[in-house]
């Protein structure tokens, strides 16, 4: 109002505010009914009935034509997603929308824009972006009937209004969706790890921080014998107890400052009493911020592994014993050949050279008869503990069967034998064809490491030591066997590691036959080493009361 | 009161008023039921006006796909607001245009930076939904009117005011409160007072140093144009007046709520659309 305005009656002054008034009210009620039809947009999450929502308040304003909703796909390509009042008309119109480009003109500025339209001066396109943070959602075009020379800044205000309400209406319901879209993934995600977890072979258990159990899944229910929901909730401590839990201490300890952790040879014993040999990893768990929200302590049942080793291992023994028999079988055999082959050439001619050649091979033929006695022996030794029937035998029949085998070489080594078993008639408990066999091996052994000139001498005495036993020895003077030797050659193989380590050369299986057989007869056996040299192996054996 | 104040408001009243199109179209869009046809006629009685109008809204910055003939077709699709602020733009550069051809103060340089200022302001008001983004773009033309007022105006003056900051090596709000007793927000509050520019416009050229004093209604818009201010001079778009490191208020940029990570990506947005802008320029 100026100053110097003109007077104005009175009424017409009061008609004036009246009308102002009135026009705010109007205004005022117009932009209310407005503000309530686009609360309906915001009432459902289905884009489809957001989009009628939307067309239906506009066509309370202005008359709407068609519409079309356009939404970006994952490739940011704009996809006609719904359509009302579809024509080829309109499909021709929106083709020369894109073409043109002002769909994207309008994504890019982010503006409501009404488009006059070309051929009908009472009609014009409204292209609504829709975005989120920047993103583009899509577009929304609305083909209404507007005037151009007519349009009104107010009419521009209201249709921009429902515009952007509806906008948001679709940006949210969009998200909306997207979300479900995701959680639906991670769901199935989800699921999929929690069944390989419980079907994993392997015990693994989660600890949170302070300890409790997490997580517990289907192998450990089984290794443990207690179920998830027994164990779940609860400190590792009052499920594990022993070295295991000691493990899991340290494991939780590690995982807090944020390194792994392995135990190895973990013993478990099983509530069924078995012994399990475990072995045993933690990982720290991290949360999404990447603190440290606990541990993930898997466990890895090493029995069937470790057997597994041990048959590998004994695979690979077979094999070398296998190749050390063959070795031993064709000295003889080489001897017998090469024998059998001069008697065929010249064997006619001289008596002498005959029967020198007929006693190599009857020698080598002993040999190769001891040799496979052993590997006999030797399997009969692998297979399960099968006591002997033990009867009644004098000691020194045997020993002179054996002696006899060797009748070549000790002459040819030109050795002393003494056979002083005979001097007491001892009568022992023992099984013949086994006992034999030991005097063969012990007797092949003193003479093996006896040169020539030497002695070997077999002799009994009786002890007293709880029950009556009577103690043979077989000595030589030899070379000897190092004191430290004294066991190792009375195992089958000596392991250290995986790796087979020398015996004595020559002493091969004998002795752990000889001993195998003695224990099995109830007896002890040990070696002495005698002065000024040589070797001497004790036994006892049950002496037998009578010989009935 | 300062003989310069004194000298200064003897001048208010010589200070140029609106042309009178432009008031009418303020006018006009006071009034929500101008029709596109109302106003479209209103501009094309000024044809120079008119062909300005229509130069800017078919050029690279508002990138239209197809070339708009008629202001009505403009208003249509563009808007009511958006053909409002083009008139004001245009006539701004009428009214104050090329200078007195001053050495020492390039003007052109300094529509440059108004220009990059509302460029600026325009962008940083697009990514956070603010309104219309042509209003801050004319705010951003605007907020430093007032230098070229007291060139025009106050020309010893602002030669001393241009001494001062060389010899100095001060701001050159400094030198202004020095020399004159007020600054330069405070003399285009002035001529935006007698232009009965909207509120938010006001306030924006008065408080764009110190946006913290706004009003309530107003802070994010004055914000927005202190910050856009900064910006325009650490990228060097145009010549402020100064070359010293602006001064941020830091509650400004946590007002707006964008991001930090953004700022580099708004930063190129702002450095391309100024390429655009330069249009304006032209009506110089």
């Amino acid at each position: 109002m100026q100053t110097n305005a003109q007077q104005k009656p009175i009424l017409e002054g009061k008609t004036d505010r009246w009308a102002a008034q009135r026009r705010v009210r109007e205004a005022y009620d117009e932009y209310k009914s407005l503000y309530n039809l686009s609360k309906t947009f915001f009432e459902t999450r289905d884009i489809s009935s957001i989009l009628d929502r939307v067309l239906e308040a506009f066509s309370q304003i202005t008359a709407y034509l068609a519409a079309a909703l356009y939404l970006t796909d994952r490739s940011g390509k704009l996809q006609l997603t719904e359509k009302r009042r579809f024509t080829d008309a309109v499909a021709r119109k929106l083709a020369k929308f894109e073409r043109d480009g002002y769909l994207d003109w309008a994504i890019q500025n982010d503006r409501v824009t009404l488009l006059p339209d070309e051929q009908d001066e009472n009609a014009g396109s409204l292209l609504v972006p829709l975005l989120l943070n920047q993103t583009s959602l899509g577009i929304l075009v609305i083909f209404i009937q507007q005037n151009e020379r007519n349009l009104r800044a107010r009419r521009m205000d209201q249709i921009t209004l429902l515009a952007t309400q509806g906008a948001l209406a679709i940006e949210n319901a969009k998200l909306f969706k997207d979300l479900q879209v995701q959680n639906q993934a991670i769901r199935r995600i989800r699921d999929f790890l929690g069944t390989v977890l419980e079907n994993v072979a392997y015990p693994v258990v989660s600890l949170s921080t302070e300890g409790k159990i997490t997580m517990w899944n289907g192998a450990a229910e089984k290794l443990f014998q207690r179920s998830a929901k027994e164990a779940v909730g609860r400190p590792f401590q009052a499920v594990f107890t022993g070295p295991l839990a000691d493990a899991c201490d340290e494991a939780l300890r590690h995982s807090l400052l944020g390194a792994t952790f392995q135990k190895e040879e973990l013993e478990h014993q099983a509530p069924d009493g078995r012994k399990i040999p475990l072995h045993l990893n933690a990982s720290p768990m991290k949360s999404e911020s990447g603190a440290i929200s606990g541990s993930i302590v898997s466990m890895y049942d090493r029995s069937e592994s470790q057997e597994l080793m041990n048959l590998k291992k004994i695979d690979q023994l077979k094999d070398e014993f296998l190749s050390s028999i063959s070795h031993e079988l064709r000295t003889p055999l080489t001897g017998i050949q090469s024998s059998a082959e001069i008697l065929l050439t010249f064997g006619d001619e001289n008596p002498e050279t005959r029967r020198e050649f007929l006693s190599i091979i009857q020698t080598q033929g002993y040999r190769l008869m001891r040799i496979v006695d052993n590997i006999l022996f030797f399997t009969e030794m692998s297979q399960a503990n099968e006591r002997f029937s033990l009867e009644p035998v004098q000691a020194n029949h045997l020993a002179e069967e054996a002696l006899e085998m060797f009748r070549g070489l000790i002459q040819e080594k030109h050795i002393r034998v003494e056979n002083r078993l005979g001097d007491t008639a001892f009568w022992v408990l023992a099984e013949p064809r086994r006992l034999k066999q030991v005097f063969v091996n012990l007797v092949d052994n003193a003479l093996k490491f006896t040169p020539e000139g030497g002695c070997v001498c077999l002799e009994a005495e009786e002890e007293k030591n709880g029950k009556p036993l009577v103690k043979i020895s077989v000595h030589d003077t030899g070379i000897g066997i190092p004191e430290n030797a004294h066991q190792v050659i009375f195992e089958k193989f000596k392991q250290l590691g995986s790796t087979l380590t020398s015996k004595p050369d020559g002493t091969g299986l004998g002795l752990t036959i000889v001993k195998d057989i003695i224990e099995k007869m109830n007896g002890t056996i040990w070696v002495e080493s005698r002065k000024p040299h040589g070797t001497a192996v004790y036994f006892t054996l049950e002496k037998a009361e009578s010989h009935g | 009161m300062k003989p310069v104040l004194e000298k200064l408001s003897g001048q208010i009243g010589n200070l140029p008023t609106l042309p009178q199109v432009v008031e009418q179209v303020m006018t006009l869009i006071e009034n929500p039921d101008t029709t596109s046809a109302q106003l479209a006629d209103v501009i094309s009685t000024d044809q120079a006006l008119m062909t300005k109008v229509l130069k800017v809204v078919n050029s690279a910055y508002y990138g239209m796909p197809r070339r708009i003939a008629t202001l009505r077709q403009a208003t249509v699709i563009l808007g009511f607001n958006t053909v409002k602020n083009l008139v004001l733009s245009a006539s701004i550069f009428d009214s104050f245009g090329s200078g007195q051809g001053d050495v020492v103060f390039d003007r052109v340089k300094f529509w440059e930076h108004s220009v990059a200022v509302g460029t600026a302001a325009k962008i940083l008001a697009q990514r956070i939904r603010l309104g219309e983004p042509e209003e801050l773009f004319v705010a951003g033309l605007l907020h430093d009117v007032g230098k070229v007022v007291i060139d025009d105006y106050l020309h010893e003056e602002f030669v001393d005011i241009l001494r001062t900051v060389r010899d100095k090596k001060c701001r050159i709000l400094e030198a202004e409160r020095d020399v004159l007793g007020i600054g330069h927000p405070q003399v285009g509050q002035m001529l935006a007072e007698k232009w009965n520019l909207p509120d938010t416009l006001t306030q924006a050229i008065a408080y764009h140093h110190e946006p913290k004093v706004a009003g309530n209604a107003h802070k994010k818009f004055v914000a927005i144009v202190h910050l856009a201010d900064a910006i325009a001079r650490l990228e060097n778009l145009g010549f402020g007046g100064d070359s010293l490191t602006p001064v941020i208020d830091p509650e400004s940029w946590s007002l707006l709520g964008i991001p930090e990570l953004e700022l580099g990506e708004l930063i190129l947005k702002i450095k391309e659309e100024f390429k655009k802008a330069s249009v304006f320029l032209s009506l110089v």
